[in-house]
């Protein structure tokens, strides 16, 4: 009897996890078909297909990773709304940390430009007696 | 140099207006396919019309083809289907279609009535179409002697696009 209800235990934990990643990953896959969409909010009969596809690799014990590249393969990078940290995206991850660096580099410049010109005690005793 | 810092927002603009204005000319339903000059994924699948007979991309290694996704339900694919018949009456090279989502007897009766550019049909539900990456009805890959894909249009082909890309492409492609 125990075993039982350890083993459907065990199987109704495995299913929750194929459904939240399942969840995960229709969330962070993009309907080719209405392109401003993801997979998992389009009822676009190929985005249909895909997401069944998607629960049957799950369920055939496929990893996360081996499923997007599975998609990638046929739809190419535009098919993951993350894009990955590689090729022609490193410009895109990179170019806000640039820009921020840029920004930075350019008001310490400015900021040094406007210091207060450096004088010797002699002209600043010569300035004090003129104003006196 | 003090002066060509004020300059950089002014660049920064412009580079940025060209950025986007190039943008504009872009076609975003033409989305680059990473299986081009990849061999063409592989499929084995029933005939149309022909009980019992299946059909492999393989068969057709040795010889340049045009593969080819349509449906009776595509409306697209009725804008395309004359281009289709004229190109198949040249008899330059064996079209192919990839019969997707669809139910036999419609399809059939829509060749019956708009004409067969096909040598031949394969009926798929959707996983051949999801291997070749479709994702809309109509389709077209020109496929080389090697089995490799070499290009791919999406959306209806016209006139234009079978005289000034596909025909001088697939001569090309005949004589590699």
């Amino acid at each position: 009897m125990m075993r039982y209800i350890v083993l459907l235990l065990l199987s109704f934990s495995l299913h929750a996890n194929v459904d939240a990643r399942y969840k995960q990953l229709t969330e962070s896959l993009r309907c080719v078909v209405c392109q401003n969409q993801n997979l998992a909010d389009s009822n676009a009969e190929l985005a249909m297909d895909l997401k069944k596809l998607i629960r049957e690799q799950l369920q055939a014990g496929k990893t996360d990773a081996e499923i997007e590249a599975f998609m990638v393969a046929r739809y190419g990078e535009f098919v993951k709304y993350q894009p990955s940290f590689s090729g022609l995206n490193m410009v895109l991850w990179l170019l806000p940390v640039l820009c921020l660096g840029l920004l930075i580099f350019l008001w310490s410049r400015k900021n040094k430009s406007t210091d207060t010109p450096k004088i010797t005690a002699e002209q600043l005793s010569q300035a004090e007696h003129l104003l006196k | 140099m003090k002066k060509a810092i004020w300059l950089l927002p002014l660049l920064l603009f412009v580079g940025l207006a060209v950025f986007l204005l190039q943008g504009l000319s872009k076609k975003p339903n033409d989305l680059p396919s990473p299986l081009l000059n990849k061999p063409a994924p592989e499929f084995v699948l029933p005939v149309l019309n022909q009980a019992g007979k299946q059909f492999s991309n393989k068969d057709y290694l040795g010889q340049v083809w045009l593969f080819n996704v349509w449906g009776s339900w595509c409306p697209s694919c009725l804008t395309e289907h004359p281009v289709l018949n004229r190109l198949a009456a040249k008899k330059v090279l064996p079209v192919v279609g990839l019969n997707w989502r669809d139910k036999d007897e419609l399809a059939l009766a829509w060749l019956a009535k708009y004409g067969n550019p096909y040598t031949l049909s394969v009926t798929d539900q959707s996983q051949t179409a999801i291997n070749y990456g479709v994702y809309g009805a109509p389709e077209t890959f020109v496929i080389d002697k090697k089995g490799v894909l070499r290009h791919k249009v999406v959306g209806p082909l016209t006139d234009e696009l079978v005289q000034e890309k596909l025909l001088p492409l697939i001569a090309r492609l005949k004589t590699e």
